[in-house]
């Protein structure tokens, strides 16, 4: 249904009106606002970069081939989008702690250490190296869909498979330490 | 951290909610794009050169072909003629680093 409403707005886009985006806009902000902000971690700025990659997909509307559908090439041209972002303006590194107040530690004990120990995992995936950490942006976002992440990224599915085991081995090789810092 | 808690904490993120104003500040830049007008084409600038050329053109013609061919002038094939060989090293060389650049920075710019 979604994607009979994407080909039919575009298709209104494309012969003139431009209000016909709003309907694509504020059925694709949640997403590319939250794909935005797993590159981030930053709300505001996640708004600015989905902002723009909606202006960009205005602007390109034409260079959708239907032979995708136009959830798949917005989510392409976001990704390249954000990251080429990140590349230019990397997200500021947050302590490991920052965030943490006084009154979390009077919440029960294993709430804290989970919900802290997740926390703490995502922020570390900023900290690898960009093609690691595109794939495994993207593939938790995509719910673990190797195909999406490989048409997102633009690349094999192979090399997807291959980044995110070395991307989850580096990760899992730093985190014992990460976690251990921030429990001091 | 085995492989299915790093799943569970990098899957089980929770969605953050657009702000009330994001879709009308998009389509406020949208409506703004829409109806901005083209950019003119630098004509100011681009007809110094381009009549610049076209001189250029005109007195190579006319120095070969016209009456004043018979006269002594500079002889612009025959320097063509002498040049060429040197040139074309430089051209080929100039090709290959440039696809070497090009390719370069495609690599980068992916990633890979």
């Amino acid at each position: 249904m979604s994607a009979q409403d994407d080909a039919a707005d575009v298709a209104k886009v494309l012969g003139g009106d431009a209000s016909a985006f709003e309907p694509i806009v504020r059925r694709w902000q949640g997403p590319l606002i939250n794909l935005a902000y797993r590159f981030c971690r930053d709300r505001g700025r996640a708004e600015d970069m989905a902002q723009e990659a909606f202006l960009r997909a205005y602007r390109g509307l034409r260079t959708w081939r239907r032979d995708a559908a136009f959830s798949t090439w917005l989510f392409a041209l976001a990704s390249n989008f954000y990251r080429s972002e990140i590349r230019r303006l990397p997200p500021l590194s947050l302590p490991l702690d920052a965030g943490r107040t006084v009154a979390d530690r009077t919440l029960a004990r294993p709430a804290i250490d989970d919900e802290h120990r997740d926390r703490t995992v995502r922020r570390a995936v900023l900290g690898l190296p960009a093609k690691y950490r595109d794939v495994l942006t993207l593939f938790y976002f995509h719910e673990m869909d190797v195909a999406r992440t490989a048409t997102s990224l633009g690349v094999p599915e192979g090399t997807v498979k291959a980044r995110l085991s070395r991307g989850r081995d580096i990760l899992r090789a730093k985190l014992p330490r990460l976690l251990g810092r921030e429990s001091t | 951290m085995n492989p299915e808690d790093l799943d569970r904490a990098l899957s089980a993120e929770p969605d953050i909610v657009p702000s009330s104003g994001f879709a009308a500040a998009v389509m406020e830049s949208v409506r703004a794009e829409a109806t901005a007008p083209p950019l003119p084409f630098p004509w100011h600038r681009a007809w110094p050169l381009a009549a610049g050329l076209a001189a250029a053109v005109v007195w190579m013609v006319a120095s070969q072909f016209g009456p004043a061919a018979a006269l002594p002038g500079p002889d612009v094939f025959g320097w063509f003629e002498t040049i060429a060989p040197m040139a074309t090293g430089w051209v080929v060389s100039g090709l290959l680093m440039s696809i070497a650049v090009t390719m370069l920075s495609l690599r980068m710019v992916r990633g890979r």
